[in-house]
């Protein structure tokens, strides 16, 4: 069966781990054979990007003709999607390239889909609605919602030591509770909080639940009594989103 | 006059441009030009060295498992840790083994087959065109990914850009459960492999790939790259140790030597070569399709027998570190080749890195195919568009990761 759509699937900077994605999960795999493709350069030998009904783009904008390419792709596709943290915030392109945008400050966009990489569950979800006329919708609650470990116990103000947990810390202990830095108090969840299960604190790839980052992260930090350096705070919670950009 | 024609690399990882010199009906050179922009060292200027491996594992979302290693062993031998844990290291090359799996398939599928299937249907064949006119197509290539990502995802919570090496060790070992799902996929695993191989035999799709054979063809005086002369950096991960030198290159050497003049060969077909295998059997792009097919079978197998391995299940997945100054390089062999990573560490913080990928020392031999293809191609007149078309082939046919290029556009 071929669906209606025509897709347009657009790399600028970045590590091609999002449109490769695509390709990693069987569910995946079988809705994307049977959309009709008028633009993937990864995969077909299609040149320039003709009219599309959907055009997903992902990685940052770094260079001039990569800005062009975009405003062209806005103009000649209905709907467009920013897919994975560069297209969405920058990600970690724009730690690299001081001038890189991300999508949406260059064009309108009608939907992000943010992660490094985005979580297939959530990939998935779009797709379905889109091939079946659904709606699509991120999750608006935080990482907590699906983290494994005990709730945060402490009142604040909350202190802060390290950035890497402690030896010392217990496997189902909330980061928090034993003084390591945690962005998923602040970070959009979706994505089954598969690093925390593994042991490492949330670094925020999914960005903010809602829309001022930096309010929201603010405010967190408010309650914490942070006792890192400076630098090394800022390094941690910009590692995916330049804070103060969005 | 001579005018350029310029066309986007397509089916590669990340697109470049091709610049073709043309006068008249003659393609005079060939230049490969970058569209995207990544400055990977500038970011890693004083980020936390434990912060590494999770970072530069974002240089490229088709082999993060390559780079998280290499900079684990780098910084791991920077800090003093002369040996991670037993499991560590048997989850590493677990994990790398899948890597090489998954990306071999994906540049099977994606990039060369559709090329041996443009001569079988005489029309140009994409993945998307494939999977309508092969039915069995994406099933194959899905089973085999769906091997690798199950692999990938039980080590490290998800098949692409999974968290598996740290410095210092892992973030997780096997569980028997684990096992179990893996070797589910065992089987379908490898009827894909058979699939392909009878493809490439039965149906001869190679034979009808030849007769374009001389143009595929590598320089005559070819340059080896493997880890293997290092191979005390890479520990246990020595997929595909060399039991022989065989004009290798010292990874390592090639961080601070003027190679760009060399006609280097890294990958797949170079690690055929240390192997003991037939300067005869690489010297042609086309065969590189068998070698890749190889590795995957060899990768697969390699995969059921290291899940035997008690070390997996076991014992310390990660060391602490000890901050100190100083620096190291470590290099394995990543699906496409030779990946090295150096660091400096100054009060647990990179001073300064370099970071070469397989696809940058294969670069300057994929122009130099590029440039003997056109010359070759308009001494005997072929159309323009036809060697236009063949050039884009040979380089998607050599190394198609252009992500790992651009991690770096200045080295370009």
């Amino acid at each position: 069966m071929e669906y209606g759509e025509r897709w347009a699937v657009i790399q600028l900077s970045g590590c091609s781990g999002c449109p490769s994605a695509v390709f990693s999960s069987p569910v995946l795999q079988d809705l994307v054979y049977s959309m009709p493709v008028a633009y993937f350069p990864m995969v077909t030998d299609s040149q320039r990007v003709l009219s599309a009904d959907i055009a997903v783009v992902s990685g940052a904008v770094c260079k001039r003709a990569e800005e062009e390419l975009l405003k062209r792709v806005r103009e000649s596709c209905s709907k467009l999607v920013a897919l994975g943290t560069c297209a969405v915030y920058g990600g970690v392109v724009s730690r690299e390239v001081e001038s890189a945008k991300a999508v949406p400050e260059v064009v309108e966009v009608d939907q992000v889909i943010p992660g490094c990489p985005p979580p297939e569950k959530l990939v998935g979800e779009f797709l379905i609605a889109e091939v079946s006329g659904g709606e699509f919708r991120l999750p608006s609650y935080n990482v907590c919602k699906e983290c494994p470990r005990a709730p945060l116990r402490r009142k604040p103000p909350i202190r802060v030591r390290y950035l890497e947990p402690p030896e010392e810390l217990q496997a189902k202990a909330c980061f928090l509770d034993h003084e390591t830095l945690c962005l998923g108090p602040v970070t959009r969840g979706g994505c089954g909080a598969v690093c925390i299960e593994l042991g490492v604190p949330c670094h925020g790839c999914l960005g903010p639940p809602a829309k001022s980052y930096t309010s929201q992260l603010a405010n967190f930090l408010s309650i914490l009594d942070i006792q890192l350096e400076k630098s090394k705070l800022m390094q941690f919670v910009s590692r995916y989103i330049r804070v103060g950009v969005l | 006059m001579s005018v350029r024609i310029v066309r986007v690399l397509t089916r590669v990882e990340s697109p470049a441009e091709v610049v073709f010199h043309v006068r008249g009906e003659e393609v005079e050179r060939v230049e490969l030009k970058p569209m995207h922009c990544r400055r990977v060292e500038h970011a890693l200027a004083g980020l936390p060295a434990e912060a590494v491996p999770a970072y530069v594992s974002r240089i490229c979302g088709l082999c993060p498992i390559a780079h998280q290693i290499a900079s684990s062993h780098a910084i791991e031998a920077a800090l003093g840790l002369e040996r991670p844990p037993e499991a560590a290291l048997a989850v590493r090359k677990l994990a790398l083994l899948a890597e090489h799996i998954k990306s071999h398939t994906l540049h099977l599928f994606l990039h060369a087959l559709p090329e041996l299937f443009s001569y079988a249907y005489n029309s140009p064949q994409d993945v998307f065109t494939l999977s309508k006119a092969e039915r069995e197509y994406p099933k194959r290539m899905g089973a085999l990914i769906a091997f690798s990502d199950r692999v990938l995802a039980e080590l490290g919570g998800r098949g692409v850009i999974p968290m598996i090496s740290a410095a210092g060790g892992v973030y997780s070992r096997l569980t028997a459960a684990s096992r179990d799902k893996i070797e589910k996929r065992l089987k379908q695993a490898k009827a894909a492999v058979d699939w392909v191989r009878d493809l490439l035999y039965s149906r001869r799709l190679l034979d009808k790939a030849m007769v374009d054979k001389e143009l595929y063809d590598l320089p005559e005086r070819i340059k080896l790259v493997t880890s293997a002369s290092r191979e005390e950096l890479w520990g246990e991960v020595k997929v595909y140790a060399a039991e022989q030198e065989l004009k290798l290159i010292p990874a390592v050497s090639l961080l601070s030597e003027d190679y760009s003049r060399e006609a280097l060969l890294t990958g797949p077909a170079a690690r055929y070569l240390a192997r003991g295998g037939s300067i005869h059997g690489v010297m042609n792009l086309l065969s590189h399709i068998r070698i890749r097919l190889d590795e995957v079978k060899a990768c697969i197998d390699a995969v059921e027998k290291a899940l035997n391995e008690p070390r997996l299940y076991h014992g310390v997945l990660r060391e602490r570190l000890k901050v100190s100054d100083s620096q190291e390089a470590a290099a394995l062999e990543a699906p496409r080749g030779t990946l090295v990573h150096y660091y400096r560490i100054k009060r647990g913080a990179i001073a300064e890195s370099r970071i070469l990928t397989p696809t940058m020392i294969n670069m300057s031999t994929m122009i130099m195919v590029a440039n003997r293809l056109v010359e070759l191609a308009s001494d005997l007149a072929f159309p323009r568009d036809y060697i236009i078309g063949k050039t884009m082939a040979a380089i998607r046919l050599f190394d198609p990761c252009i992500s790992c290029l651009y991690h770096t556009v200045e080295q370009l």
